[in-house]
């Protein structure tokens, strides 16, 4: 089963510069250039609980299949975060460590090899 | 426009494959129940999967108090027969309704507070008539908060269900049905990893329509090969004349459903006494449609003596209360500065030809009364479609400042 993560779009104003717009990514295989091969992926723009004019709000929805992926969200207009999470069968989410992402991914790869 | 591509399987083979991909796909599954043939169907269809795979799901019913009887037994059987695998949501709160057959009260709140003496029939035991169940449920009358409209009730109920996870909401529309409901599934919007039967409502939720491509006959043969239980009042619509594609069922006063009224009072007299009471215009919609075939509908209209179409309109829209006078207003206004910059900068003609009037491809201020003879509320005999709850109140706030700037129907706000 798919599981959902969700992160709110943080806009600035004229005068500052924001932490972009939260993404999630699919973590594919080892990448020995940027470390993982990743795959991006669409998220759906929920306007439902969004301000005036939608400065705070909005929100990003992604349904996520069963993997390992790396997620970013801004937390304020200077802060962000990034973080690697499995979602497993059920669909439930994992916070998991870039150590533990690789050993996952090394093991996919050399089960797929053997 | 998309073309219809067939995929070399039955409907219900593929009805089948769409919900076995649901239950792979989505943690939190419910169905959105009316106690309609298609519902029904698609009920059945559900809970075969959910019993084989042990899971189970949220049955959401809305009850909207003026229903008929055998609908409301025909649920009640339902929730029983599948009592073990579902969670039942049989909602009897009070929520905002249409009510087309009245411009002295355009809506009407179903199971309103204060006026329990009037309700056609009481709510079931099982029902949920707590106002605080849903933590996002608000109507307190005595504070002028009211009730919430449908519209905006059922993603909220779902956004509720969810707890945050992914989740499907099972719809039995087909798009053999209407523009509208083929426009609901092949139309724009946010679709599941490219299936046009599944489409993003709110945050997390989707709805799932796994009966899209379903024709009437194939929701009778399935009831019959299969023996399934159905609302027996279709047989009674079938015994009253109606083929199968006319027999539909909905709260019976909107403004697609008021056709259907002339029905109440033959299929189910003791309950359409109740109905009269309690709603607004509801007799007077049952005569206009038993004499037209169609609630002052597509009849042809006069005006009276030494008046012109302009001035009969103004005398309609005059002689309405003044909520929905307002309202028509709003609409009209749009219609005229449309046509300002499409051909008509001296303003639409009385009337048109017969023809292109019918057509939609001519205005006329006899296309106008004839919306407002109809009370046509959503005008969409004008070309305008249905506006949600929220939408209508920002709607009309701009709505009285731009017909001051165009200078038609200047408003007092």
């Amino acid at each position: 089963m798919y599981g959902s993560w969700h992160a709110e779009i943080i806009k600035g104003n004229s005068m500052t510069r924001t932490r972009g717009t939260p993404w999630v990514a699919r973590l594919l295989s080892l990448d020995p250039h940027w470390g993982f091969r990743r795959q991006f992926l669409r998220g759906v723009r929920d306007y439902s609980c969004g301000q005036e004019h939608h400065t705070r709000g909005v929100h990003i929805y992604f349904a996520l299949p069963p993997g390992l992926y790396e997620f970013y969200r801004p937390t304020s207009w200077r802060h962000s975060e990034r973080y690697l999470v499995r979602v497993d069968d059920a669909g439930e989410l994992h916070t998991i460590t870039r150590e533990e992402a690789i050993a996952c991914l090394r093991n996919a790869t050399s089960a797929s090899l053997s | 426009m998309p073309e219809k591509r067939y995929l070399g399987i039955t409907v219900l083979e593929a009805a089948r494959q769409r919900i076995a991909w649901t239950f792979d796909t989505f943690p939190r599954i419910y169905v959105s129940f009316s106690g309609g043939k298609d519902s029904t169907v698609m009920l059945h269809l559900v809970l075969d999967e959910a019993i084989r795979r042990g899971r189970k799901v949220g049955v959401l019913f809305v009850d909207l108090e003026g229903q008929y009887k055998l609908t409301i037994d025909h649920v009640s059987e339902m929730y029983q027969l599948y009592a073990d695998h579902i969670e039942p949501f049989w909602v009897a709160l009070p929520i905002s309704l249409r009510n087309a057959v009245s411009v002295f009260e355009p809506k009407w709140t179903c199971w309103e507070v204060g006026r329990e003496a009037d309700w056609v029939r009481q709510p079931p035991e099982m029902a949920i008539t707590d106002h605080g169940f849903f933590p996002f449920y608000r109507y307190w009358p005595d504070h002028y908060i009211k009730a919430p409209e449908f519209e905006d009730f059922v993603p909220r109920f779902g956004d509720w269900y969810s707890q945050g996870k992914l989740t499907a909401c099972f719809v039995g529309i087909r798009t053999a049905e209407s523009l509208n409901r083929w426009r609901t599934i092949a139309g724009h919007g946010e679709k599941f990893e490219g299936r046009n039967w599944c489409g993003h409502i709110v945050k997390a939720l989707w709805n799932v329509y796994p009966i899209y491509d379903w024709q009437t006959e194939d929701i009778w043969a399935y009831c019959g090969k299969y023996h399934r239980p159905y609302n027996h009042l279709y047989d009674r619509m079938h015994q009253a004349g109606l083929s199968i594609h006319q027999a539909r069922i909905c709260q019976p006063y909107g403004d697609d459903q008021r056709k259907g009224l002339w029905l109440f009072h033959i299929i189910e007299p003791e309950t359409w006494a109740r109905i009269v009471a309690r709603v607004n215009g509801a007799n007077q919609g049952a005569l206009y449609a038993q004499r037209s075939g169609n609630i002052l509908g597509r009849i042809k209209i006069d005006k009276p003596e030494g008046h012109t179409w302009e001035s009969f309109a103004n005398l309609l829209l005059e002689s309405m209360p003044q909520q929905m006078s307002e309202h028509y207003k709003n609409k009209v206004a749009v219609f005229i500065n449309w046509y300002r910059d499409a051909g008509y900068p001296d303003g639409i003609p009385d009337e048109a030809d017969d023809e292109l009037e019918r057509q939609h491809q001519a205005p006329s201020w006899r296309r106008i009364c004839k919306a407002l003879l109809r009370n046509d509320y959503w005008c969409k005999g004008l070309g305008f479609s249905q506006q949600t709850g929220t939408a209508h109140q920002q709607y009309k706030r701009l709505m009285a400042k731009r017909r001051n700037e165009w200078n038609i129907f200047p408003s007092s706000d």
